[in-house]
């Protein structure tokens, strides 16, 4: 029914008492939301609870939206923020270059644990997916954020320019290199586990 | 700057794996989906009503005091419409020098004259509320005939019947000066004695009374011959 409306539209509908709106919101967003959510957190559990937060919230954060951006481009900052404010509290507050001292009093080395499917996972889809996915943390910030507005927010190329404040070029250029560094992390893992199959 | 097409070439091309794994690989459980869309709508339509109520009233005051503040309002304009009289007296105006030495012999000539006369329509008082002295409706009958006997005994007998008092002023005693005869009878017979007096001495000259709702009226009774 408000599927050719604009985001803009149904947020006014909604602000005018119809609550129609929001839930073609919910179905536009509720997939954006949780793919940033998951490619930051990188768990189911973390990811649900974020995205749940999110949605329960956005009705009372809308009087923050004043309408002068996007309302795609504020609620992902939005959801930014929350998935930040996530991954800060459930940081442990040790240094990670820090060994543990076990009950004997000897120091041993910490064991970082690595949720991300190795190399030979690779073989299905979804395995690829999750793979990719655990890259994402080696992008530099610039492309990265090109990746999540682009793939998971599905938004045009001019509009991550006005989010980003930079040239439509730069967009495009910042987006190649950065699936062209995917595909190198990708494929230098490929070649680890071949070679370790010889 | 690469066009749109290469772009797509991107997407599609040797990395359409790594652009589709990006788009579709975070796939969230359906029960998921369908819990939190539950919980959001009652969450929307819970603040879509606050919104709705909010845009009814004004300023975010509830209904019921807008309304009470307009019937209020409307009571205070009627209350005020009403008393207007009271909290909008009119200003005294600047007097001149003459017009204060006239007030001045004005207010000497009230003093000399009986004390309840003060607001007659010659006193020139004027005022909202009663001074302690003003008691009396006052009313001056003038006739230009001199006081005969027989006026004199009609004027008892016109008091006896209002269930009043005569008296003489005491001035005026000899012939060809003006005689006062003071008659104070209830208000509510006034117009009665005023026809008895039409009626037994004839007509008069009759100034108009001061309204003061008192009990007592007191009229004077002047024989001036000519």
């Amino acid at each position: 029914m408000h599927s050719d409306a604009s985001d803009e539209q149904l947020i006014q509908l909604h602000l005018s008492g119809d609550p129609r709106g929001m839930e073609a919101i919910y179905e536009r967003y509720f997939d954006r939301i949780y793919r940033l959510a998951y490619s930051k957190l990188r768990s189911t559990q973390d990811a649900e609870d974020v995205t749940s937060a999110i949605f329960l919230k956005l009705c009372r954060s809308l009087d923050s939206f004043r309408g002068e951006a996007k309302f795609s481009t504020w609620i992902y900052t939005v959801a930014n923020n929350a998935v930040m404010d996530s991954i800060r509290r459930r940081r442990p507050n040790v240094s990670l270059d820090a060994d543990l001292r076990v009950d004997g009093g000897d120091w041993v080395p910490r064991e970082i644990e690595d949720n991300a499917p190795g190399p030979e996972d690779h073989v299905a889809d979804a395995d690829l997916a999750r793979y990719v996915y655990s890259k994402l943390d080696a992008l530099p910030p610039g492309q990265r954020s090109v990746i999540e507005l682009r793939y998971f927010m599905e938004l045009s190329y001019q509009q991550i320019a006005d989010q980003l404040g930079v040239e439509l070029g730069t967009v495009k250029s910042r987006l190649n290199r950065a699936i062209a560094a995917l595909r190198s992390l990708v494929s230098t893992e490929e070649e680890v586990k071949a070679s370790a199959f010889r | 700057m690469r066009s749109d097409e290469q772009m797509e070439a991107i997407e599609t091309g040797e990395d359409s794996a790594i652009v589709r794994a990006l788009r579709t690989g975070a796939t969230p459980a359906p029960e998921f989906r369908a819990r939190l869309k539950q919980s959001f709508l009652s969450e929307a339509e819970s603040d879509a009503r606050r919104r709705k109520a909010y845009r009814l009233s004004i300023l975010g005051l509830p209904r019921f005091y807008i309304n009470l503040a307009v019937v209020g309002a409307a009571a205070a304009l009627i209350l005020m419409a009403f008393t207007y009289s009271v909290w909008f007296r009119p200003a005294r105006t600047l007097e001149t020098a003459e017009e204060q030495r006239q007030s001045v012999a004005m207010t000497e000539r009230a003093d000399s004259e009986p004390h309840n006369a003060l607001l007659s329509p010659r006193s020139g008082a004027r005022g909202f509320a009663p001074d302690a002295g003003d008691t009396a409706d006052t009313v001056y009958v003038e006739y230009s005939t001199p006081l005969a006997d027989e006026v004199q005994g009609a004027l008892e007998l016109i008091a006896a019947e209002a269930g009043g008092i005569v008296e003489s002023a005491g001035a005026g005693d000899s012939a060809g000066e003006a005689q006062t005869v003071v008659l104070t009878v209830p208000s509510d017979v006034l117009d009665h004695v005023l026809g008895r007096l039409d009626e037994v001495i004839g007509t008069a000259k009759v100034s108009q009374p001061v309204h003061l709702n008192s009990e007592q009226v007191t009229v004077y009774i002047t024989f001036s011959p000519d």
